[in-house]
């Protein structure tokens, strides 16, 4: 893929996180497109720079238009990306099972450490209240990811189901 | 730089994360203050988002009224039955009226000191929401150019919406009342001596607590700013859902129903 592909997904999933699934969230919980899009970046593609580059800017845009600090959702942004570039160094990258339980995982990591990090910055929500969203957003998150592999993984591995092109 | 060359990833990874936690830092000491780099990225976010959020609400406003017809058709009927009754309150209403300015004037003579306060308001459309699940903030598409400062409430016609988290010359920021950052002073409208304070709470709701463990505080009572802070006195915050009485704080604790529906919230205005 070419970083303007990379750049141009990026600036939609920003900006329809910050309109468009508002208005159709489904019983207020809405799935976290930039933490998708990292999640599915950084596990399909060899060079993971695309990730953590614009997992890293468009986190520090959303933060600075609506955080109290900066820095918190771009630097777990980050830590997921290089979870998932280590871990799919031992992963068979074309097994969707494999892409689910990446994507838990880093779920998990993405919420607990911007809850930290806000946390540190001053921001009183309580880790209880993490851990109640966190199931429902996660769930909303999972379905989009699986989505957005199904697309890009026929344009990095064409025919994969037939084994003698292998 | 021959090791950074040939370890092109993880030396992105760690500036990358070297210059974030900068920020970070940096972002903790100040408090998150703006600078004119945000306000910039703020204001470029807040056009683009904004053009977005409308054609959104329009388009789910078209379809909700394309499946719900016949609930509309309903609900126009019970307008124009309501729309009848209050004409016919609004001609008992301008007599009171009457009565009401013969009383200001005597009041005026006598140079008593009129209650009711009158706010300046600045009208604002929202044009983005942080959409994260978790905070809740938003952005507004008028800032220090109509007068708007840090700290400012923020209303609609139901009721307290906020405070100004941060503004800039054409948005600001916006902390909602149900976000747990938001804490705000109340009164009983009941009994306008019992005080206490409610901030967001999970779930989108607000909870707090009164000030007094005696309170008389019970389900059902409106409670409005009491006027100590930021927000000015009187403003609308919602209704008392539930009271219970909490035997390690000693407090009496209450849940509280927001008189502003946050998930349809539109246009607001803040209080300059």
């Amino acid at each position: 893929m070419k970083y303007w592909k990379a750049a141009v997904a990026f600036t939609v999933a920003f900006l329809l996180q910050t309109s468009l699934l508002n208005v159709i969230s489904i019983a207020g919980y809405t799935p976290n497109l930039l933490l998708c899009l990292v999640i599915v970046f950084s596990f399909l593609y060899e060079n993971g720079l695309y990730g953590i580059v614009f997992g890293a800017a468009f986190g520090l845009i959303y933060d600075i238009c609506f955080s109290s600090v900066l820095g918190p959702t771009p630097l777990a942004l980050l830590v997921c990306a290089a979870v998932i570039l280590v871990v799919r160094e031992y992963a068979n990258i074309e097994n969707i099972v494999n892409l689910w339980v990446v994507s838990v995982v880093s779920l998990v990591i993405f919420y607990f450490i911007s809850w930290g990090l806000f946390r540190l910055g001053g921001n009183p929500e309580s880790f209880v209240y993490v851990l109640k969203r966190l199931p429902w957003t996660g769930l909303y998150s999972l379905i989009v990811i699986t989505g957005i592999y199904l697309v890009l993984i026929r344009k990095i591995t064409k025919h994969r189901k037939d084994r003698y092109y292998r | 730089m021959r090791w950074i060359r040939e370890h092109k990833l993880i030396s992105v990874l760690l500036m990358a994360l070297v210059v974030l936690s900068v920020i970070f830092g940096v972002s903790v000491i100040s408090g998150g203050e703006g600078n004119g780099f945000t306000g910039v990225i703020n204001k470029g976010v807040s056009a683009v988002s904004g053009g977005l959020s409308s054609a959104a609400k329009a388009i789910r406003d078209n379809v909700t009224g394309i499946f719900s017809y016949k609930s509309l058709q309903e609900e126009i009927d019970r307008l124009e039955e309501e729309n009848q009754q209050l004409k016919k309150e609004l001609a008992e209403v301008s007599l009171d009226r009457q009565d009401l300015e013969q009383l200001e004037n005597l009041s005026k003579a006598l140079d008593f000191e009129y209650t009711d306060k009158e706010f300046k308001l600045a009208a604002a459309d929202i044009t983005s929401l942080d959409g994260s699940n978790w905070t809740n903030v938003f952005t507004i598409d008028r800032g220090t150019e109509s007068g708007i400062e840090k700290g400012d409430a923020v209303v609609n016609g139901m009721g307290l919406v906020g405070r100004i988290q941060e503004t800039g010359k054409g948005w600001s920021k916006v902390v909602s009342l149900i976000d747990e950052n938001c804490d705000v002073s109340f009164k009983l409208v009941r009994d306008r001596k019992q005080l206490g304070i409610v901030s967001g709470s999970e779930g989108g709701g607000i909870s707090g607590y009164m000030m007094d463990a005696e309170s008389t505080v019970s389900e059902g009572d409106i409670i409005i700013t009491s006027g100590l802070g930021i927000y000015p006195e009187g403003l609308y915050i919602g209704n008392v859902k539930n009271v219970t009485y909490n035997s390690n704080t000693l407090m009496k604790e209450i849940t509280v129903e927001p008189a502003v529906n946050f998930k349809g919230l539109e246009k607001v205005a803040v209080i300059i």
